[in-house]
């Protein structure tokens, strides 16, 4: 990796991928989730209530693919700077930021637990760890 | 019968990582003239990573229809090993001490952080 404006460009492009990324699968989760609570799924009846009510799943359903093609192409604009082996283990760092985001979304409602925060530490450990070494500085 | 198909998907869904920085490197070398997005587009390689992705996450669907969650999720992060090895030894990246350490922690991460 070359210093200077390239440099910044590629963590902007990884970054991007991180959280277009996780930004997709909570879509996704959150769409599958309402889904879920429809009994269309069940029933098969289709009635002009049921059909509002899909509407918002498959608002996120379609923004969360949206949102992953566009990951892939950020995603492959930063594979064209950096080895993969540097690149891939950061995508780690989408999981940590579903996690915070399924917590947080009062949607998911997911619980906090310390299993799942020290898996969190780890990540960012062994991020620093991929991004520090000396001859794959980002 | 089970195990067998996370492997499967695992395999697909890292072949396409190879395949997408294949098209990317090929794409970047070439000549400037187009952008970049055209060239990527104008590579067989990125359509067969789109395929690979694809069948990949079909064969993922699968995977979660019949285990629980909780349970599948964790395997997601041997997909980290399957695509450091693949660039590793089909890449032929360099990879220090120190990156393997630091992905062999991630991957403890992931499962701790997928699991139940």
């Amino acid at each position: 990796m070359t210093a200077g404006r390239t440099h910044w460009k590629g963590i902007l492009l990884i970054g991007c991928s991180i959280v277009l990324s996780a930004g997709a699968q909570l879509l996704m989760k959150a769409g599958m989730l309402e889904l879920g609570n429809l009994d269309i799924v069940r029933t098969l009846e289709i009635s002009p209530e049921v059909i509002v009510r899909l509407l918002p799943v498959l608002t996120w359903v379609l923004t969360g693919l949206v949102l992953y093609a566009t990951s892939m192409l950020t995603w492959m604009g930063a594979l064209a700077k950096y080895d993969l082996s540097l690149a891939y283990p950061l995508l780690g760092l989408s999981y940590v930021l579903v996690y915070i985001g399924a917590v947080i979304w009062p949607h998911l409602h997911e619980t906090v637990s310390v299993s799942k925060s020290i898996g969190i530490l780890l990540i960012l450990t062994g991020v620093f760890l991929v991004t520090g070494s000396k001859r794959s500085r980002l | 019968m089970d195990y067998v198909l996370i492997f499967v998907a695992l395999a697909f869904i890292s072949t396409s990582q190879i395949l997408q920085k294949i098209a990317a490197v090929k794409a970047d070398k070439q000549p400037a003239g187009t952008h970049f997005l055209r060239r990527l587009a104008a590579r067989k390689e990125t359509w067969w990573a789109v395929i690979t992705l694809g069948t990949g996450t079909l064969f993922w669907l699968a995977v979660l229809y019949r285990m629980e969650v909780s349970k599948a999720f964790p395997f997601l992060s041997l997909g980290t090993v399957l695509v450091l090895l693949a660039s590793r030894y089909y890449l032929r990246e360099t990879i220090s001490a120190t990156r393997w350490t630091g992905v062999v922690i991630i991957v403890i991460g992931i499962v701790l952080l997928s699991g139940s």
